[in-house]
């Protein structure tokens, strides 16, 4: 259960904040369960959904790279929600079956090099010990700007994944954990 | 010679359209510090990252004192030693005990007063995704349900910035002691 009510509504928000709703409602369309939860404190939530907004549309950082990089932030955390939210969505999105079971089991073999150096790039990151040749591979695939946005994307789904653990956001419906958490 | 993986971006190197994402940045900290100038290699995200900080900064009430406590725990548990060094003095200004900052160097966290352990052991259980009821309780407590978001966000938030700091190899400043023992 939720550490916190879900603000479900605009009207919930006294009227100075409801800007905020509308501001996260125009980056994503909607205002997600999670988004609900910060809207707690409505000013920070829709300044963090704003950085979101830039890396979901980063020029460099497409839809099964970004797929991909949440996975391998979500193992690293073991974060259950996330991973069992973005499963589906990175098989959809043209992630490998294969890669998507061997992030889970932390079982490389068979990676294309332009998979596993992300997946590197995600465990060192959050490790404080970014290798050259890691982010030597990185810079290479991505320019340095796309570099830069593949980091700040780790460390803001991390952010998010951290705090959908410590307000205890609920499963969505149906959903089934699918991450093996030691 | 420097060690950073990026160039430090002048206001001067960024397209003209770029520009205001520098303004925005020297707007909310009053100058643009050596990181930011890092991020600015993607000018548009440094700019809204910048401004989450500056709300944790600036308007969230988790007060100051416990605020600098938890930046040196989050760095100690993340090892990122321009964090902790800039923020050494910054803590003791703003009124963290010396024994305290000792205790989190060395994480020695059971020689921290009752309340200095609620902030420290919470930021630790966030950075393990891992945040029990009597923590978040404890918090709930002391800084009422608003500012225990922020308090989580403020969390993820400095580890975003110190990530950067390593994956970018952000310079100490000129005459600035490394004072975080790594092993």
């Amino acid at each position: 259960m939720a550490r916190l009510p879900y603000i479900t509504r605009r009207d919930d928000l006294p009227p100075e904040n409801r800007d905020a709703w509308d501001r996260i409602q125009a980056g994503r369309g909607q205002v997600y369960r999670n988004f609900q939860l910060m809207l707690n404190s409505p000013e920070l939530a829709a300044r963090v959904c704003a950085v979101g907004d830039v890396l979901l549309h980063s020029p460099t950082l497409d839809k099964p790279l970004r797929e991909l990089i949440m996975l391998a932030v979500a193992r690293e955390l073991n974060s259950q929600y996330e991973w069992s939210v973005h499963e589906a969505p990175a098989l959809a999105s043209g992630v490998r079956d294969h890669v998507i079971q061997g992030i889970k089991h932390r079982a490389y073999k068979g990676f294309l090099p332009k998979e596993k150096v992300f997946v590197d790039l995600a465990r060192e990151v959050l490790g404080s010990r970014l290798s050259d040749g890691t982010w030597l591979a990185v810079e290479h695939l991505l320019g340095r700007q796309g570099a830069v946005d593949a980091v700040l994307f780790i460390g803001q789904v991390a952010l998010i994944s951290r705090f959908h653990d410590a307000v205890q956001l609920d499963p969505d419906p149906g959903m089934q954990p699918l991450l093996p958490i030691p | 010679m420097p060690a950073s993986r990026v160039p430090y971006v002048k206001k001067e190197d960024l397209a003209p359209a770029a520009q205001g994402a520098w303004d925005r940045i020297a707007r909310g900290r009053g100058m643009v510090h050596p990181n930011y100038q890092q991020l600015l290699n993607s000018p548009e995200l440094a700019a809204r990252v910048c401004a989450v900080g500056d709300y944790i900064l600036h308007e969230s009430k988790i007060p100051r004192v416990d605020r600098e406590l938890s930046v040196l725990t989050i760095s100690r548990e993340l090892n990122c030693q321009f964090e902790w060094s800039v923020h050494e003095p910054m803590s003791k200004a703003a009124g963290v005990r010396p024994e305290a900052v000792d205790a989190v160097r060395h994480r020695q966290y059971e020689r921290l007063t009752p309340r200095e352990r609620i902030f420290a052991d919470f930021s630790r259980e966030v950075l393990k995704d891992n945040v029990s009821d009597a923590a978040w309780n404890a918090m709930e407590k002391i800084l009422g349900r608003q500012a225990t978001v922020d308090f989580v966000i403020h969390v993820g938030f400095v580890a975003m910035i110190c990530y950067c700091m390593d994956a970018f190899k952000l310079d100490l400043n000129p005459g600035m002691q490394p004072l975080l023992p790594i092993p």
